[in-house]
């Protein structure tokens, strides 16, 4: 018997390849969890396999009741009473509010609440704030420097202590036999997030950008609680400069849009993303438990609705921050543009986690020479840069290697674009370009969603590992049997269950506009000062009637069909 | 001028949601389908028609915080099928089953503590423990059914509460129940918990076939396991606890039917079935009685053994019936074999009818090697007098062994 309560083939399952496994070996062996203690990890997505009750951690999701009738509702009807007295009493609300709906986290299930987190992350905005106005105040080049090299370093140590010192003692441990013990550190909510932020701020400042924000302003900045768990990763000019005395006026415009933006998002998370989960999730599980081969079509059936996934769940989230954000007349830059359409893959960096990629091209790939220092340098740039990507998303050697996998794509689509244009080749068709895209897209969010198994707390790096080469066993060089259907446990390649769901997914993703085109030049989003406010007039455009108010109370209704479900946002971990 | 069609927008989606919420939220409160919200108008004439198979731990908590239970019945689906909260030697209408399908010892600890914290006047704790859970890893806290219900110390009651007002299962719940009571339609559940309509298996030696029988090298300790020393401490905790409390416990192995008991092999083994866990049990129990309490000693009783229920004959192939009756499956009885259970756990108190041979025995009464000793001797008893039911089980045993065998090898 399996897990799920059905039957485990007779022959039981045999790992990839020979050639495979062998040269896997040395490197799972490393990898194998040997130190006493566990390493900083928290569970992210409610896996039934993984689950334990203690590690659940009640996090205010937007997705939950008490967010959307209780704390959204309440904290807005307060916000806007407050500002006929004085608007500055409106954002010191939001501040407040920002911080208890930070606060609402339990790191551990069944562990009493505890300040330390609040804390930390006042206490992270305070030291930032004191730097970057010591910066700003000192003219002395010499201080100027000394000062933003100790403000970033103490940044970066923060995250390095709570994110990674744990996977890094592992492999220590593994390769050196030090340390005996990693003590078990929990990971703070959003650390990388708020990270990022204060360090864009600071190194801003030292570049000389005018910053003269008051810390009630940065405060709320940084914690203002629409970007504060998953991004978007705002920039301190977009959102400080829209604390002005009119958002603590309601706007119907800002409400009716705010709100379509907010249930466009629901949808996509609750409906889309959570469904899709339905058949990724156990494919991934199969492959994790080794309990029998994957079939070639399961393979590639989970990845594709992995790859789906993902981006409904993380553009759902983006579209829920803006919505929410738009509520309170502030706006917040866009984060997805379809990114599947892309035709190649720095087209698709162009339109996936856009506020991340510009955060690392912005204060790393360019402060590292970018591709001003020849083209060796600038691939080892790139490597680079996408390699600490793919260390930001998670501490676990599955990450890098998604992170690596992405450079080398980068890198190779910069060299094939060098050639083409020198041996005067016209551009592939944008069809065939966009399908080789996607596919290498597919295959990079194998080993990103096989990292959960390490992030789990009954996961290690040797489980994600094995599971990540299951399925490129599976995709690529698929073992004797059936193609398609598995002999056991076919019911999760039911067409009800696994094509359904992956078509509509990405008849979605490839066909229908996203959220911002559907709303056109109502689209809440920052914009930046080059970009047009104006976008023509479709029929299927969104605007304010009744028939729209209609759509989007039954999208909030079929939302809440699917609410009872209670999964978590995927991007919570990073 | 401007802001006049967003005005209208708003004001027709305001109205659409504001009428959801409260339609659902009067439906919700008024029919109550799992009785979870308790409110003063919720109709008390649905209470016959309220299910709640679907969300038995939202429905269990429900009844486990009315405050007014004597008497409470914990365990798995064996008991939450098979003990009848009505049974005559049990307070009248002050007894609840609050046994849940694939609930666990770590589980049920919890749902006892629960009820216990709500019930000050309980007086009487039936506690089962399925044979084999002491010495297995397996938590069913770990699982949402339990993460989403009342049961959970896990700060999302709020949500919960929320959920079960205004949520769009409460709305189609609260629809069904409604359904269930114009058409004079009994749910599967009584009103006090128990499973009364487990579901039908017409073909008994047909549904036995077809399920997975990979407990026989625990039950006989063919293979090494290790006490869930957390487990048993928490038991010992519990117990302890208990008895300060005052209240009346009796841990009970429910019952299995003979050929779930009998060995893979042997007519005469060297041991009884699940013998460790027994034998932790006793001593867990042992150690929390000798220190003084307000409650009498708990009780440890084994119905694992063989009399005219557990022996209950298969049907002959091919027979127009291919039922047995009182048993739903080889393990889990009806309110028949409950009943005795409870006749023999109450011997001699009011409503309890005398039994002419007890069903089960108190492990902490007798020495062990006589209970020992009568066991191995009944269960060869069994296999000679049920050579036909004794050899198709112990086929099907075999081939589970030797697929299990086959799975596990290298290649």
């Amino acid at each position: 018997m399996n897990r799920h309560g059905t039957r485990v083939p007779a022959g039981g399952f045999s790992f990839a390849s020979p050639l495979v496994e062998a040269a896997l070996q040395p490197i799972s062996d490393a990898l194998r969890p040997a130190c006493q203690g566990r390493p900083a990890r928290r569970i992210a997505l409610v896996e039934s396999t993984f689950l334990n009750y203690a590690d659940v951690c009640p996090v205010m999701l937007f997705s939950t009741y008490t967010f959307l009738l209780v704390f959204l509702p309440l904290t807005l009807a307060v916000f806007f009473l407050l500002g006929r007295l004085h608007w500055r009493w409106s954002t010191v609300w939001l501040t407040a509010c920002s911080l208890v709906f930070y606060a609402w986290w339990k790191p551990e299930g069944n562990q009493p609440w505890t300040p330390w987190f609040l804390i930390l992350i006042v206490a992270s905005c305070s030291g930032n704030f004191l730097c970057g106005n010591a910066i700003a105040r000192s003219s002395n080049p010499a201080r100027r420097r000394a000062l933003v090299t100790l403000g970033v370093a103490v940044n970066l140590l923060m995250l390095f202590y709570f994110k990674y010192l744990g996977i890094f003692a592992t492999w220590s441990h593994a390769l050196t036999g030090w340390p005996q013990a990693v003590p078990h550190l929990v990971l703070p909510l959003a650390v990388s997030f708020f990270t990022f932020l204060q360090i864009a701020f600071l190194v801003d400042v030292y570049r000389g950008d005018p910053t003269d924000y008051s810390f009630g302003d940065y405060l709320l900045f940084v914690t203002f609680f629409p970007h504060l768990i998953a991004g978007p990763i705002v920039h301190h000019r977009e959102l400080i400069s829209q604390f002005r005395p009119r958002i603590t006026k309601p706007s119907p415009r800002c409400l009716a849009i705010g709100c379509t933006v907010l249930a466009i998002g629901l949808f996509k998370k609750i409906v889309i993303a959570d469904g899709l989960a339905d058949t990724a999730t156990p494919i991934f599980q199969f492959a994790a438990t080794a309990t029998r081969a994957l079939t070639l079509g399961e393979a590639w059936v989970g990845a594709l609705a992995y790859s789906l996934q993902i981006y409904f769940d993380f553009s759902g989230y983006s579209d829920m921050a803006i919505g929410v954000s738009a509520l309170f007349g502030i706006r917040l830059p866009l984060n997805f543009n379809s990114p599947y359409k892309a035709t190649s893959i720095i087209d698709f960096w162009g339109r996936w986690h856009m506020t991340l990629s510009r955060f690392l091209r912005e204060y790393l790939y360019i402060p590292l020479g970018g591709n001003r220092c020849g083209p060796l340098r600038r691939y080892t740039n790139l490597m680079l840069t996408m390699v600490l990507g793919g260390l930001w998303h998670g501490a676990g050697i599955t990450f890098v290697l998604w992170g690596t996998l992405h450079g080398l794509y980068l890198c190779i689509n910069h060299a094939w674009r060098g050639l083409r244009k020198s041996l005067g080749w016209r551009p592939m068709p944008a069809a065939l370009a966009g399908l080789l895209t996607f596919v290498a897209v597919v295959c990079a969010w194998v080993p990103f969603r096989a990292g959960n198994f390490e992030l789990a707390a009954a996961g290690n790096a040797q489980l994600a590992w094995h599971t990540s080469a299951r399925f490129y066993q599976a995709m690529l060089l698929p073992p004797h049997g059936p193609l398609w259907t598995p002999v056991t446990d076919g019911d999760i390649m039911k067409v009800q269950r696994a094509i359904r769901p992956l078509i509509s997914g990405l008849l979605i993703a490839f066909l229908l506009p996203n959220t911002q085109q559907f709303l056109g030049r109502f689209s809440p989003h920052f914009r930046a000062a080059r970009e047009p406010a104006y976008q023509r007039r479709r029929w299927w455009g969104w605007r304010p009637i009744p028939l729209a108010a209609a759509f989007v109370f039954i999208l909030l209704l079929v939302v809440t069909l699917e609410m009872d479900r209670g999964g978590e946002f995927i991007y919570f971990q990073f | 001028m401007l802001h006049r069609p967003f005005s209208r927008f708003l004001r027709w989606f305001t109205a659409l949601l504001g009428t959801y919420l409260v339609i659902t939220a009067i439906l919700s409160t008024s029919v109550d389908p799992w009785r979870i919200n308790a409110t003063p108008w919720a109709s008390s004439s649905l209470d016959a028609s309220r299910e709640i198979s679907q969300d038995r731990r939202v429905g269990k908590a429900a009844l486990a915080n009315r405050g007014t239970w004597q008497a409470v019945i914990i365990g798995s689906s064996r008991l939450e099928i098979g003990i009848d909260p009505t049974h005559p030697a049990l307070p009248p209408h002050r007894c609840v089953n609050l046994a849940m399908t694939g609930a666990t010892l770590l589980e049920n600890l919890t749902v006892a503590s629960y009820a216990l914290e709500r019930n000050p006047q309980l007086k009487t704790l039936i506690f089962g423990i399925d044979p084999g859970d002491l010495h297995s890893a397996s938590d069913s806290r770990n699982s949402n059914h339990f993460y989403q219900s009342p049961f959970a110390d896990n700060n999302h009651s709020i949500e919960r509460d929320i959920n079960q007002i205004i949520g769009w299962h409460s709305f189609t719940e609260s629809i069904e129940t409604l359904r269930r009571h114009w058409q004079g339609q009994r749910p599967k559940f009584s009103p006090l918990g128990q499973m009364l309509q487990p579901g039908d298996h017409e073909n008994l030696r047909t549904f036995v076939e077809s399920m997975p029988l990979d407990g026989a090298a625990d039950q006989w300790n063919l293979r090494p396991q290790i006490l869930q020393q957390h487990k048993a401490e928490r038991l010992a905790e519990f117990i302890t606890r208990v008895r300060q409390l005052g209240i009346a416990m009796y841990i009970i192995i429910p019952p299995q039917h003979a050929l779930k008991q009998i060995h893979p092999t042997e007519d005469r083994p060297d041991a009884m079935g699940w013998e460790r866990d027994l034998l932790a049990l006793r001593e867990i129990c042992t150690a929390a009685n000798a220190s003084a309490a307000p409650a009498p000693p708990v009780q440890l009783w084994s119905f694992l053994s063989f009399n005219a229920f557990t022996a209950a004959p298969m049907p002959v192939p091919g027979a127009p019936c291919q039922a047995v009756p009182g048993w739903f499956d080889l393990g889990h009885a009806g309110s028949a074999l409950g009943n005795q259970v409870l006749d023999t756990l109450f011997a001699g108190r009011p409503g309890a009818t005398a039994v002419a041979s007890p069903v089960g025995v108190n492990l902490l009464d007798a020495q062990w090697q006589a209970i020992r000793a009568a066991w191995i001797e009944a269960h060869h008893d069994f296999c000679v007098s049920h050579p036909q039911d004794a050899a198709w089980w112990r086929s099907l045993v075999a081939r589970a062994a030797k697929a299990q065998a086959t799975a596990h090898s290298p290649n």
